[in-house]
């Protein structure tokens, strides 16, 4: 019983859902019902009309008149329908697309741990394939309706023959639908089966395909290996897909034998009552018509209701995912930031924090803090915790335990808008977006182009501008425009700086910002550091130990915990490991310093 | 891309080209086919057949045994032809399935093979492109079978129907012909629309993917980019509507026209065959049966037409695979000829670059202006000089991802495209700055290959400096990298995974060593480490190093500094840093200073 109440409540919310998001495509949809139940019946009717007069009366006049009266309907109806083709494409594209971006919002809010996980997207995954409200809409709701209707109609022609048909006919439809049903537990187990063998398949077709993996392809020689990959996956997929295939075909068996029989029923006992004069041939063809209507109605119907329950486990499918668009922040009162560029210290206070799925901590107990206008360096061995930090502090992820505190409040509870927007930041792996440079620098923080422009300056993006014929408007990248520009890796990063300086946010964040820069631009990136950040707060990790000395303070982490904290000079004087790091990275240079 | 409608022979020569290669990928398919077609033109013909005999013996003197009988043979007949259909069509998906991923084996094969330039040249990609939007190239065999099963059927009907009254085909024929001029019309705009289109959506889904793509997921969160990088899809989308109007319009205008002239062709059947009833003694089964033949015939021979479109079709969009395999089969047959030579004759693994010029296709500037230089078998060479200078280019040439202009380059005497490029590779390991890593073990991603030799495999992630990282992983190098297919897989941060490039470059022993920026993401006692191990790995070896830390410059045997496309000094470090004004000396002293 729990099972009904349960398909009963996901049908009614994925109706209340469409009637939210596609008012309009209701609206075609009836007009649609009333269309397509006409028509069959307008198709049967006039038939019986010109032959009962051919069978009868022999007027060629009338025979002639039915017959120009066939066409002007068959005429109205085909208008009707491209009228309507037309308005539903012009009105119910956007709605359409409000149904993608939907989806693709729901990957935007969520948690960045889930947006990394593999388990979330082949959820997600599964009930796009599935969660469709122009199909639910048109096809199963209108197509429901159309069918039920038609059959009503199909159900008193035939009953004017005998009752007893009708009654015949209904209880073959129920017995298919038992059938049908049993069907499609299978189905949907099996759709659940193959996504992930697809996903896996489509994977590799797209590695060996794409761009950029083009050059270690040739190099290593990987062509035969990913292949090999390739047809394993596929092969794997076959299987499966076939196991599928052959329980269709017994079921579609048992179902045709019960339809034959009815078939011959129907034919004799028609027959028979023209014999008997009780009614024309024209009508023979009626009933003849409408008994072949029924079926393929009730087939219709059948795979109509089949497909209901199809969508319900798609609506289950969708209830679980839906509270994975609320991020781990939302939630409670939250109090107000305040001022942007107001906050004295932020703390971290004894924070832990695992990722998903690991049983080492990234972050062991971390007591850390940053304090306006201060300038802190973290360095440490790759591995070490560092990005993770950051990642924490921007509240990418929610700490496994302990708290961080802007000015004594814990982040999770203030503004999550006013804390974000406080925070300039460059990451190692960057994104820049295919749009135009404009865009790619000034991203939504409504900067004037003047703005845009000292940012290009400032961060020495200003001779490669030069050779830029559309200006701001190059797009990113060439695969849209031809005449889209090329950026180095160097570039690349520079545009990415210069987005964090577009920001003006109150604490500039920089992941290992200088990596792909030679000496030159490097030395002049740091000779900028004073005016890039100025006042404000910073945080920067980075490798390069001799940058760390524009910093007020270090923090060197080592396997998720802070063990040295200080300035340069102090932690010079420890000896420990930022010394060690320091001593090994100049011992080049100073070498040569002597020469 | 320049893209004008195809003539005919083109679209057929795509379409032949598609069908050989199906038939070439999987045989049995085809021959699961034919019976398919066989029961469909029986199956549609029996029906109305019995139909006529049955309504025939109702209008004469009806003998109700003998309507129960036909009854009964139709129904069974249907039966029977339905079940046997049903099973042979489950053998036919399943080995539809089959030839789709071989056929996609074949493109992704193609593209492997193709010459780096080619690759990723932007005609190519577009073509590619085309062909991956293919998304079922077994439904041509589909088309195929389809069509010739219903020319089949409409021949059968056609003969029924000049036996009634040959004016009927006349007015069937007439209106197929309005069908196909209609429709050739309609094909030709639809390809016009579709080419300008394209781009439109491409952009359109490449402004939405910023949304859900995981690259983009911390720029999104932190700057707030969700309702920006909306508006600017819709905006987008707003230009895509244009499209849609238009290609809706086109459509509904072409339907509309084709049922005009289809209701006609009905009316006037009806007409006619009224009249012969009337007036010249047509039986009241054969009425109906000239009705349904007509209105059947009419059906099918549309379907034989949009059939023959569809097919025309395929050839339009398979052009994209066309392209691709023809350009990868001239390609092989033109590097069998000239990649021969006697791989004796290379006398040891220096590397020469003489007088060599090269331009990137479609670029107004020299990448490359007159580079020569020298280093001998075992030397290291660094690479040095401001981003942009070449010196990235200068390696995509050693890989021979692009060709000189002109000069040439020598591997131990021999011009290296005179080796057979395979051959070549393997003398090569390369890291660049952005290695691609996949979703399978560590070992795989340094080996790319599922047999691979442990002790080789560990000691290249000691050379590296991973061995500490992989001995915290439960499965050790047997551990999943990235969590796309395997929950329990391990994410490397952007250090670790330059670090796994490395491995990966020298696991395969080559002869001569290439590294682009091997340590800017490294923390410096990995780097250290990973310099020294590096210069024990390549002691022996020819190598190349492009790295901004001119401590490793240092320790070369040579240091070629590139600016704007030219060598302007070649070297040791101590020839060099002698020179008051040279750049080398310029770019030393930058990053030097701080380290007081």
């Amino acid at each position: 019983m729990t099972k009904v109440i349960h398909f009963i409540k996901n049908i009614i919310y994925m109706l209340s859902y469409t009637w939210r998001e596609a008012k309009n495509i209701y609206g075609f949809t009836f007009l649609k019902i009333i269309i397509d139940t006409a028509s069959p019946f307008l198709s049967l009717l006039f038939p019986k009309l010109i032959l009962d007069e051919m069978t009868t009366e022999r007027r060629w006049e009338r025979v002639a008149f039915f017959i120009f009266l066939m066409f002007a309907v068959q005429l109205l109806i085909s208008i009707l329908q491209k009228l309507w083709t037309y308005a539903y494409v012009v009105s119910t594209t956007n709605t359409l697309l409000n149904q993608n971006v939907h989806f693709k919002k729901i990957y935007a809010d969520m948690d960045l741990e889930n947006l990394e996980d593999g388990a979330v997207d082949e959820k997600i995954w599964f009930v796009r394939e599935g969660f469709n409200v122009e199909d639910f809409i048109l096809n199963k709701v209108g197509g429901f309706i159309t069918a039920v209707m038609q059959l009503a109609g199909y159900v008193y022609i035939i009953s004017s023959l005998h009752p007893l048909i009708s009654v015949a006919l209904l209880s073959v439809l129920i017995f298919s639908m038992l059938l049908t049903r049993y069907r499609n537990k299978w189905d949907i187990a099996y759709s659940k089966k193959t996504a992930r063998h697809q996903r896996l398949f489509s994977y590799f077709f797209a590695l060996m395909t794409e761009k950029e993996f083009s050059q270690d392809i040739r190099l290593n020689g990987a062509s035969k290996y990913l292949k090999t990959k390739y047809k394993k996956a596929a092969e794997e997929y076959i299987k499966v897909y076939s196991k599928n295939q052959k329980r269709g075909i017994f079921l579609d068996t048992v179902g045709g034998i019960i339809g034959a029989l009815q078939t011959v029923v129907t034919y004799g006992y028609s027959a028979y009552m023209v014999a008997l004069g009780k009614i024309t041939v024209g009508s023979f063809t009626v009933y003849i018509g409408a008994v072949s209507g029924f079926m393929s109605a009730a087939s219709g119907l059948l795979s109509n209701i089949q497909s209901f329950f199809v969508s319900s486990k798609y609506v289950s499918a969708y209830k679980e995912i839906k509270p994975l668009s609320i991020p781990f922040y939302e939630g409670g009162e939250k109090t107000p930031v305040g001022d942007r560029d107001f906050f004295n210290e932020i703390v971290f206070d004894h924070v832990y924090f695992k990722y998903r799925g690991s049983d080492t901590w990234a972050l062991e107990d971390i007591c850390l803090t940053i304090r306006k206008g201060e300038r802190l360096s973290i360095v440490g061995y790759n591995g070490a915790g560092k990005s993770t930090l950051i990642k924490l502090l921007c509240k990418l992820y929610c700490p496994t335990s302990g708290k961080i505190l802007l000015d004594g409040r814990d982040i999770n509870t203030i503004e999550h808008n006013r804390y974000v927007d406080m925070l300039s930041v460059i990451f190692q792996d960057y994104a820049l977006f295919p749009m135009s440079l404009r865009d790619n620098i000034g991203l939504n923080f409504n900067v004037s182009d003047e703005q845009i422009m000292d940012a290009i300056e400032k961060n020495q993006l200003s001779e490669k501008f030069k050779t830029l014929t559309k200006g701001l408007e190059t797009e990113y990248s060439r695969e849209f425009d031809d005449e889209g520009a090329e950026f180095s890796g160097g570039e690349k990063q520079k545009i990415a700086s210069a987005r964090a300086y577009c920001k003006n946010a109150s604490i500039v964040i920089l992941d290992e910002p200088t990596a792909a820069l030679d000496p030159l631009s490097e030395d002049a990136m740091y000779r900028r550091f004073d005016q890039i950040i100025g006042e404000r707060t910073a945080v920067y990790i980075t490798h390069r130990l001799a940058s760390v000395k524009f910093c007020d303070k270090i923090a060197v982490l080592e396997q998720g915990k802070v063990v040295e904290y200080g300035t340069h000079a102090a932690l010079m004087g420890i000896k420990g490991l930022y010394y060690e790091m320091f001593e090994k990275q100049s011992e080049y240079y100073r070498e040569s310093k002597g020469e | 891309m320049n893209d004008d409608y195809l003539t005919l022979k083109e679209q057929l020569g795509n379409l032949f080209f598609l069908i050989k290669t199906l038939f070439r990928v999987n045989k049995r398919l085809f021959f699961i086919r034919f019976p398919l077609i066989v029961l469909q033109t029986v199956s549609s013909i029996m029906t109305i057949w019995f139909m006529k005999l049955i309504l025939n013996e109702i209008a004469g003197g009806i003998d109700v045994k003998y309507v129960i009988l036909l009854s009964a043979l139709m129904a069974g007949a249907a039966f029977f032809v339905n079940l046997i259909s049903r099973i042979i069509s489950a053998f036919d998906k399943k080995e539809s399935v089959k030839t789709e991923y071989r056929l996609k084996l074949i493109l992704a094969d193609a593209i492997m093979s193709l010459p780096y330039r080619y690759a990723v040249e932007p005609r190519t990609l577009n073509f590619l492109e085309m062909a991956k939007k293919e998304n079922s190239f077994s439904t041509v065999l589909s088309s195929v079978s389809d069509f010739i099963a219903s020319i089949i059927t409409a021949i059968t009907y056609a003969a029924v129907i000049i036996s009634i009254n040959p004016i009927i085909l006349i007015l069937i024929i007439l209106n197929v012909g309005l069908d196909g001029i209609l429709l050739r019309k309609k094909a030709k705009k639809d390809y016009k629309q579709e080419n300008e289109m394209f781009p439109v959506y491409r952009k359109l889904w490449a402004l939405l993917n910023v949304l859900d793509k995981k690259e983009y997921g911390k720029e999104v969160r932190i700057n707030r980019l969700k309702d920006w990088a909306v508006e600017k899809g819709r905006k987008q989308s707003r230009k895509a509507l244009e499209f849609e109007k238009k290609g809706t319009k086109l459509d509904v205008f072409f339907a509309g026209a084709q049922e005009l002239a289809g209701n006609i062709l009905n009316a006037a059947t009806y007409l006619i065959l009224a009249f012969l009833f009337i007036f010249r003694n047509l039986l009241i089964g054969d009425f109906t049966y000239g009705l349904n033949c007509m209105l059947n015939l009419s059906g099918n021979i549309k379907g034989v037409i949009s059939g023959w479109n569809t097919l025309l079709n395929h050839g339009l969009f398979s052009r994209g695979f066309r392209y691709c395999i023809n350009l990868s089969e001239t390609n092989k047959a033109s590097e069998d000829n000239n990649a021969k030579c006697n791989l004796e004759d290379i006398k040891d693994f220096s590397i020469e670059f003489r007088n060599v010029c090269f331009t990137y296709p479609g670029s107004k500037t020299a990448a490359l202006k007159n580079i020569c230089f020298k280093i001998e078998d075992g030397e290291t060479l660094s690479l040095v000089g401001v981003n942009g200078s070449g010196k990235t280019t200068l390696v995509m040439l050693i890989c021979r991802f692009y060709e000189p202009d002109e000069g040439e380059i020598l591997l131990g005497g021999m011009p290296i495209n005179k080796i057979p490029y395979q051959t070549y590779c393997k003398f090569l390991g390369v890291s660049f700055q952005n290695n691609r890593f996949f979703s399978g073990t560590i070992a795989e991603n340094i080996a790319f290959g599922d047999k691979f030799d442990v002790n080789k495999v560990k000691e290249c992630l000691e050379i590296s400096g991973l061995t500490e990282k992989i001995n915290t992983l439960p499965d050790g190098i047997l551990s999943t990298l990235g969590r796309e297919f395997d929950e329990n897989g391990t994410d490397f941060s952007g250090g670790e995974k330059q670090k796994l490039s490395i491995s990966r470059a020298v696991y395969s022993e080559p002869k001569i060593m290439i590294f682009d920026e091997p340590t800017a993401a490294l923390d410096p006692i990995a780097e250290y480490e990973i310099i020294s191990n590096l210069r024990k790995a390549t002691e022996k070896n020819t190598s190349i190093i492009i790295s901004h830390r001119l401590s490793s410059a240092k320790a070369s045997d040579k240091i070629a500094v590139l600016s704007e496309g030219e060598l302007c000094e070649f070297g040791t470090h101590a020839e060099l840093y002698e020179k008051e004004d040279g750049i080398y000396r310029q770019l030393f002293r930058a990053q030097s200073q701080y380290y007081k």
